[in-house]
């Protein structure tokens, strides 16, 4: 059960951001390979942290251990 | 492509491409405007040099543009480094209180910011650097629509460091060439500097003549 | 397993005037298609979704049971898919396992791990990772990530049709930049990417694509190692509502094709019959 929400037209058609053609031409590659290309990783996670904030009290978070993210304060919360 | 070939075509870059001003101007302007549109109190596009496996700042346009262009520090450090690294932007309000965020490399840079919008620079395949908008004011909301727009400029920068970046590496491969090859970037440096085509077709006829009588000579 | 052995036959290229007629067709749709045919009254049950990712971190408050934990890794130039005893290395796939959690909430949830801590990964072991989850049937393939590198994105391609094919819904997050990468650009796929609104069922088509659908993920509350909550944003957030969407509706219709959930998904999204929609 939900009402129609307003149509954004944002979302809707105009918001066109992944309709573009591969950035940049393979056939511009600099022509020297630099020693570490391939360390490039292949494979990317696609989250970027806005910000990141506990809803909850920490329950034995770990201190080195710790996740990559973690929690720091936002301005409007 | 042979050696000699490469060395050729390295040559001709080395003289057609714009030189390291130009292309500064270019990166310049896009960092102008990117803090501009956010009203920001600065933004920079950072270069990832691979073989030193250090970011340098490239282009600063508000805080620290007197300073830092030129200044370097490692890839794997800090908000760029981790932008870099991951390819993913990264919007933070206070980076005081993120794991992530180097102290001791923004205050080596003389400006410390509170808030950080961090987009990779991509080209093709390759992550070539980070473009950073810093300290937007305070009240400023949070918005996919900023990340998208972060995201265009970081395709023009994108592109503008794969030009500059193809220079250098032409030069430095020019640096290394013989005399002859100096003469050919100048001669094609001066045909691409001509806007009179007439000219040039003439040029270029003149110089496969030459050619065509050393092959069968 | 190759693309080509997931297949469980030859595929018939003309079918004889007896034969044609025990052909089992698709089973008829309401003239009306509403959400709540598609998904209404369905908790998953029965659905198995399948994280290709960095791991899940099992017994998280709002995750919940893991089935299924495996892991992807490069051994003396070999790949090798066995069980995993690491969990998730940094927090992504615990959070993508967790909304599907909270869109269907009695599906049976799998892990494959491919991503690191550095939430990076190799393309051999992506690939790696998909080709086992495709060869184990599952109904959802959740992949919030993606590779911009070419060179596997003919393997990628054939896998994600095998998918397409053996009735698997890959349902793959969109760049979060405006780059090319994969595999959420190939049409057999479901594309995602975010919108800023709230409502964690609220999903939009998008009339230009690649990207076909938005779901939320701004400001998304999400599990996270540790056993955590915390607040995130990214088109990885929004991939796992469409997985559990998709998960909602093949628990309540397991004979639906991927192609035919993807066409439920716009008949059924917030802007269906908008003007111009």
């Amino acid at each position: 059960m939900w009402e129609d929400s307003e149509c954004d037209h944002r979302l809707v058609g105009t918001r066109t951001p992944y309709r573009r053609n591969t950035v940049g031409d393979e056939k511009d590659r600099a022509p020297h390979r630099a020693p570490h290309a391939a360390d490039e990783p292949d494979v990317e996670a696609h989250a970027h942290a806005h910000k990141a904030l506990p809803d909850e009290p920490d329950k034995d978070q770990g201190d080195d251990d710790g996740p990559d993210v973690e929690a720091h304060a936002h301005a409007h919360k | 492509m042979g050696d000699a070939d490469a060395r050729l075509r390295d040559a001709v870059a080395a003289g057609v491409l714009d030189d390291d001003a130009t292309h500064a101007a270019l990166l310049g302007s896009i960092v102008q405007v990117a803090r501009a549109i956010f009203h920001a109190r600065a933004a920079s596009v950072l270069l990832l040099d691979e073989a030193a496996g250090e970011l340098v700042f490239e282009a600063v346009v508000g805080e620290g543009e007197d300073t830092l262009v030129g200044q370097r520090f490692p890839a794997s450090k800090g908000i760029a480094g981790w932008v870099l690294n991951t390819r993913q932007p990264l919007v933070i309000t206070d980076v005081t209180a993120d794991p992530r965020f180097s102290a001791d490399t923004a205050a080596a840079t003389g400006y410390v910011p509170k808030g950080i919008m961090a987009v990779p620079l991509l080209h093709g395949e390759e992550a070539l650097g980070v473009l950073e908008v810093l300290d937007r004011p305070a009240d400023a909301r949070f918005s996919i629509e900023e990340v998208d727009l972060l995201g265009l400029f970081g395709i023009q920068a994108a592109a503008a460091l794969a030009l500059i970046r193809r220079a250098r590496l032409a030069a430095a491969a020019l640096k290394g060439g013989g005399g002859d090859l100096r003469a050919l970037a100048q001669i094609a440096s001066r045909v691409a500097g001509r806007g009179d085509d007439r000219a040039v077709s003439d040029f270029l006829a003149a110089l496969n003549a030459l050619l065509s009588r050393m092959d069968g000579g | 397993m190759s693309a080509e052995a997931a297949d469980e036959s030859l595929p018939a290229y003309a079918v004889d005037r007896t034969a044609v007629q025990r052909l089992r067709g698709a089973r008829a749709w309401p003239t009306g298609v509403t959400r709540e045919w598609a998904l209404g009254g369905s908790t998953g049950r029965g659905a198995r979704v399948c994280v290709v990712d960095s791991g899940i971190e099992a017994g998280h408050p709002r995750v919940g049971e893991v089935t299924t934990a495996m892991a992807v890794s490069i051994v003396d130039d070999e790949v090798v898919v066995e069980p995993d005893t690491e969990g998730d290395l940094c927090g992504h796939g615990t959070a993508c396992a967790g909304i599907i959690r909270q869109i269907a909430p009695d599906c049976e949830l799998a892990s494959v791990r491919v991503l690191g801590e550095g939430f990076v990964g190799s393309g051999p072991v992506l690939v790696a990772g998909l080709r086992w989850a495709i060869g184990q049937g599952y109904d959802v393939i959740n992949m919030s990530l993606s590779t911009t590198k070419r060179k596997f994105v003919e393997e990628l391609h054939d896998l994600a049709d095998a998918a397409y094919f053996r009735r698997s819904i890959v349902v793959a997050s969109a760049h979060n930049m405006p780059v090319a990468s994969y595999p959420w650009r190939f049409s057999s796929v479901i594309s995602v990417a975010s919108h800023e609104l709230e409502d964690p069922l609220a999903y939009y088509r998008n009339p230009d694509p690649p990207v076909e659908f938005f779901a939320r993920g701004v400001d998304v509350s999400v599990a996270w190692t540790g056993g955590v909550s915390m607040r995130s944003t990214g088109n990885s957030f929004a991939t796992p509502h469409i997985t559990g969407i998709c998960a909602l509706i093949r628990a309540k219709h397991p004979d639906l094709t991927p192609a035919e959930v993807k066409t439920l998904l716009g008949l059924t999204a917030a802007n269906a019959g908008a003007d111009g929609g």
